[in-house]
């Protein structure tokens, strides 16, 4: 057996990796177009960037502290918005509706395009509640639906056997890889159709870290995701795409593998070999 | 002479005189802390022992009694607590009333609805809200408030629910203006900005990241500020809340100024009435003997009350401490 074979048939080794030709021919979920974003302070830290990202595909963002990737991210579900006096010109179009608009409903929008952070943050209620919570902004089920919807979404999310006999207790009393699988479960129970993760593992240990990559390899099939990462070897384990941000720019887009192993820009391939950044 | 526990040469300087020294005076430094720690503890001591012997010919002559009596009669010698303990508890809770729902207000709009340039404004507005003396919220309450209330509001409010059965007996005349709605209006004012301050500040601990993945769940800002920002900083919040209520408790000189000094017990919250400090000091100087020492007892009644609150205040955020 040599050593493609063993990267189509281990699991572990090809979570992200293991993607025929069909996956990179996804149709495209949210289409960034000449998108600026500008601080307060005038600082202008998203130049014109142009991207596509794909359905049922994981596309990472990576690139050295303060290149715009969280930035970027950020403008997908206009956390921005938060902030008055960020500025953001171009469209980003999220099934061909500009989601930039003026008029656009952000309720609506953030439950379309979920998001998980740096560190966990449950909310100050108990496990369910973290879950039902989200449920409950958006539909009106009963009480039985909403305990199938509960545990769809934290098994979906690798957490329910762990917590299905606590599930009433605070959802801070959970280990910090927990809280973090909380969250996803927590986003996803709301159905979105985009998945934002931002740097979702820095701040867990290395086997958490390895739960939430197998949980990712095994959202792809229903979201798409896109994933800002510091850790260059996530980006090559769980994304089938990846973009190389720096300064701002969109340095290079790529499919993972070939931006891994054949960079055609000098920068991508600087930062990739450990150069810079 | 050299020191045996480091056994360097320090031959030349006295090393034992000067650690004797060190050591004097670290002493010295240690007690002069200590006795200023003890001067709070026995000032509260002293405080209390004095209360308890002025009072004790109050209980000596009624005995308990005087917890339950309703009446307060200088020419008769009649003295009861209860007309000025329910004065200041009934005006302290309508203030709460008024006061916690628009301090959470005014925080939740400062922290997470204010436009940029105006959050310092109305920061230092608040602030400055909270250093005006209290006998310039008296005067304005009398000069201002009073009127209002006589010609307007009091007569509105006793044409309306005052006919209402069963809470129509809260809003029953006499009411000349000066009463303990009125009272309790002043002390809702004066412990808003202290309240809001504090709410404001602990809604400010909570991590932007739980703010935004709150945001992110496509919560409004209502949802937010009920389902996160509250209960995060729900010890913060009490502990906010009970500094006003111990303020309101206490405040003498602009509750004085409108509350009427009526001591007679009435079920009409808009008629004059009287406070524990209002009546002590409305009365004191005229007092002696018997209405002296009772006086002193609704003085020792405030400082139970008001402990009796910090200890609930204690005791509840340590039991939200466990969410």
């Amino acid at each position: 057996m040599n050593m493609t074979d063993m990267n189509s048939q281990s699991v572990i080794q090809n979570r992200g990796g293991s993607f025929g030709p069909a996956d990179l021919e996804m149709p495209v979920k949210v289409e960034v177009k000449n998108l600026d974003f500008t601080y307060q302070n005038g600082h202008r830290v998203l130049k014109n960037v142009n991207m596509k990202i794909r359905d049922k595909t994981v596309t990472a963002f990576i690139g050295p502290s303060g290149c715009g990737k969280s930035t970027l991210l950020r403008t997908f579900n206009r956390m921005y918005d938060l902030y008055p006096g960020q500025k953001v010109e171009g469209e980003i179009l999220l099934d061909g509706k500009n989601i930039l608009a003026k008029d656009v409903d952000l309720n609506n929008l953030r439950a379309k395009v979920g998001m998980v952070f740096q560190k966990p943050t449950p909310f100050p209620m108990s496990i369910y509640e973290n879950i039902a919570f989200g449920i409950r902004l958006y539909e009106k089920i009963s009480k039985s639906e909403m305990n199938d919807r509960v545990e769809a979404a934290l098994t979906e999310a690798a957490l329910w056997n762990e917590v299905k006999d606590k599930i009433n207790q605070s959802g801070l009393g959970l280990s910090g890889g927990q809280q973090q699988r909380l969250c996803i479960a927590r986003a996803i129970a709301v159905k979105p159709s985009v998945l934002l993760l931002d740097e979702p593992a820095s701040a867990l240990d290395p086997i958490s870290t390895a739960k939430i990559e197998e949980l990712i390899e095994s959202l792809r099939s229903q979201y798409c995701i896109a994933i800002v990462t510091h850790n260059m070897q996530q980006a090559a384990r769980t994304s089938q795409y990846t973009a190389f941000m720096y300064l701002g720019e969109l340095v290079e887009f790529d499919s993972t593998d070939k931006l891994f192993s054949a960079p055609s820009q000098q920068r991508t391939s600087d930062y990739i070999t450990g150069r810079f950044g | 002479m050299v020191d045996a526990t480091n056994g360097a040469d320090f031959s030349r300087v006295d090393v034992a005189a000067i650690t004797k020294t060190f050591k004097l005076q670290d002493r010295i430094f240690f007690l002069m802390t200590f006795a200023s720690a003890a001067l709070v503890v026995l000032m509260l001591l002293a405080i209390l022992v004095v209360l308890v012997i002025d009072a004790l010919p109050t209980f000596q002559a009624y005995g308990l009694s005087f917890l339950w009596g309703t009446s307060w009669s200088a020419p008769t010698e009649k003295f009861g607590a209860v007309p000025a303990v329910l004065g200041t508890l009934i005006s302290s809770l309508i203030a709460m009333l008024i006061a916690v729902p628009l301090s959470f207000g005014i925080a939740i709009f400062l922290t997470e609805l204010c436009p940029g340039p105006l959050r310092r404004p109305i920061g230092t507005a608040i602030e400055l809200l909270a250093g005006v003396p209290s006998i310039i919220y008296g005067i304005v309450g009398l000069f201002v408030l009073v009127p209002l209330m006589q010609l307007y509001i009091l007569p509105f409010l006793i044409a309306t629910v005052g006919q209402v059965p069963i809470i129509g007996y809260l809003f029953q005349p006499p009411a000349p203006g000066v009463g303990l709605l009125t009272a309790s209006f002043v002390l809702a004012i004066m412990v808003l900005p202290f309240i809001t301050a504090i709410t404001r500040d602990v809604f400010l601990t909570v991590p932007p990241m739980l703010r935004e993945s709150a945001y992110g769940m496509g919560m409004t800002t209502w949802e937010v500020a009920r389902n996160i920002l509250i209960p995060y900083t729900r010890r913060g919040l009490v502990g906010g809340i009970m500094l006003g209520l111990g303020r309101a408790l206490g405040e003498t000189m602009a509750v004085t100024f409108v509350v009427g000094s009526v001591t007679r017990l009435q079920s009409s919250i808009i008629s004059p009435s009287t406070t524990i400090s209002a009546q002590i000091a409305n009365t004191f100087g005229e007092a002696d003997g018997l209405q002296l020492s009772s006086l002193i007892a609704l003085g020792l009644l405030l400082f139970i009350l008001s402990f009796c609150v910090l200890a609930l205040a204690k005791w509840m955020i340590g039991r939200s401490e466990s969410f």
